[in-house]
C-alpha cells in the first residue's frame, strides 16, 4: 500500500506515541482536577473519601485524618449537609484512631455558631446520638439529630410526649464505619421535646432508648446566645 | 517535510501541555494554604477528687485564621452527663453535646465557627470547671 503523503510509515510512530502520552496526561490531568475539584466544591457522594488535609468546604471543614462520605442531603434552615466518617484525631480528651462520625453544613447560613457535631467512640449498646441546633441571623432553627444504631437496625424514632413520631431509616456504616449503622434525622418544627429509640426489621422497638430532651435544650439555648449549666 | 511535521507535532503537544498544567493545578487553585493541626488546651472538673470530665480543643490553623474543635469528654461512670462550652470571640457561649458514651474512650466534637477564646467542661451535679484559653502556640 502506497503512503500517500511520501514517508516511511515508521516515521510517524514517535508523533503518535508522544500523542498518546499527551492524551493520557489530559486524562489523567482531568481525573485529577475533577476529583479534587469535587471535593472543594463539596461535590461528593456516598462512598467518596476526602483525603487527609484535602481542602473542604468551607475550608474550616478540613481534618488530618481520611474521611469517608456516609450520607449527604439538605435541609430548609441548614442548608446542605455531609455526614462522615473518620478516624479520632488525638486531643488531649480522646487518643487517635477511635471511630468516629460526623454531621457538618457545606454551606451554613450565617449566624450559626456551629459548623458541625459528632463523636468518636463506641456507644452502649451500639446506639448512640449527637445534635446540631442551626440558627440564623433571621431567626430560623432547626434541629439535625445524627447518630449509630446497632448494625441491623431499620429505622429510629423520634416520639414526643404528646405521641408525634418521626421515623428515619438508617443508613450502612459500611466497611468504613466498623460501628454499625448510622442515621440522619431532621427533627420537624413544632417537636420540642422526645425519646430517641431504633428499630428492628419488623418494626420492633430495641431494647435502648435516648432521652432527646438534651438536643432540644441544647437548640433552645443556642437561641437564645447562650445558657448556663 | 518531516521537520515541519515534528514542528506541528511539538505546536499540539505544547498545547497539549498547557491541557495538562490547567488541569492539575485547577484542582490546588481552590486550596488555601496547607493547615497546620494541633491540640490546644485541656481542663477538667474534679469532684470529691475524681477527674469527672474533661473539656480539650483541637484546632487547624490557615494562616492566621483558625478552624476549632472541642471535644467534651466523659471521665468518670457516675451517670452525670458531660459537656463542654466554647466562647468564641464576640458571641455568646454555646455548648456542645453531651458526650454520648459516658466514660468510654472518644468525646462529643463540636466545630464552632469564629475564633476560639475559651473552653470548660461542665458536669451534672459537679458543676462546670473554669473557662481554658485555647493554648494555641
Amino acid at each position: 500500500m502506497t503512503d500517500h503523503r511520501g514517508s516511511d510509515p515508521t516515521e510517524r510512530e514517535p508523533g503518535r506515541r508522544l500523542s498518546r502520552v499527551a492524551l493520557a496526561l489530559v486524562v489523567a490531568g482531568c481525573v485529577a482536577g475533577a476529583g479534587a475539584a469535587a471535593a472543594a466544591s463539596g461535590v461528593l457522594s456516598v462512598g467518596d473519601v476526602i483525603s487527609a488535609g484535602e481542602p473542604s468546604t468551607p475550608p474550616e471543614h478540613e481534618l488530618s485524618v481520611d474521611e469517608t462520605v456516609l450520607a449527604t442531603g439538605s435541609t430548609p434552615v441548614a442548608g446542605p449537609w455531609r455526614m462522615t466518617t473518620h478516624q479520632s484525631e488525638q486531643s488531649g480528651g480522646q487518643p487517635a484512631g477511635l471511630p468516629c462520625i460526623r454531621l457538618v453544613l457545606t454551606d451554613p447560613p450565617k449566624g450559626t455558631p456551629l459548623g458541625g457535631s459528632g463523636f468518636c467512640g463506641e456507644v452502649g449498646q451500639g446506639f448512640g446520638a449527637v445534635s446540631l441546633p442551626v440558627v440564623t441571623d433571621s431567626g430560623e432553627a432547626e434541629l439535625l439529630i445524627l447518630g449509630q444504631a446497632p448494625e441491623g437496625a431499620a429505622a429510629v424514632r423520634l416520639t414526643s410526649a404528646d405521641g408525634a413520631t418521626v421515623r428515619v431509616a438508617t443508613r450502612e456504616g459500611g466497611a468504613a464505619y466498623e460501628g454499625g449503622d448510622v442515621f440522619v434525622m431532621i427533627v420537624p418544627p413544632g417537636m420540642d421535646q422526645g425519646e430517641l429509640t431504633y428499630l428492628d426489621q419488623d418494626g420492633t422497638a430495641g431494647s435502648k432508648s435516648i432521652d432527646a430532651s438534651g438536643f432540644f435544650d441544647r437548640l433552645q439555648a443556642v437561641q437564645k446566645g447562650g445558657a448556663q449549666d | 517535510m518531516v521537520s515541519m511535521r515534528v514542528l506541528a507535532l511539538a505546536r499540539r503537544f505544547a498545547v497539549l501541555l498547557v491541557f495538562v498544567t490547567t488541569f492539575l493545578v485547577a484542582g490546588h487553585v481552590v486550596v488555601p494554604a496547607t493547615a497546620h493541626y494541633g491540640s490546644g488546651a485541656c481542663t477538667s472538673k474534679y469532684h470529691d477528687g475524681i477527674n469527672r470530665g474533661v473539656a480539650c480543643n483541637r484546632y487547624a490553623g490557615f494562616g492566621n485564621h483558625y478552624a476549632n474543635w472541642i471535644d467534651g469528654c466523659d471521665r468518670h461512670s457516675d451517670g452525670w452527663r458531660v459537656r463542654a462550652w466554647g466562647n468564641v470571640v464576640g458571641a455568646p457561649a454555646i455548648p456542645g453535646d453531651w458526650d454520648p458514651n459516658g466514660n468510654n474512650e472518644g468525646c462529643a466534637n463540636d466545630q464552632l465557627w469564629g475564633h476560639l477564646e475559651n473552653h470548660r467542661i461542665c458536669v451534672e451535679v459537679a458543676g462546670c470547671s473554669g473557662w481554658q484559653p485555647h493554648g494555641w502556640p
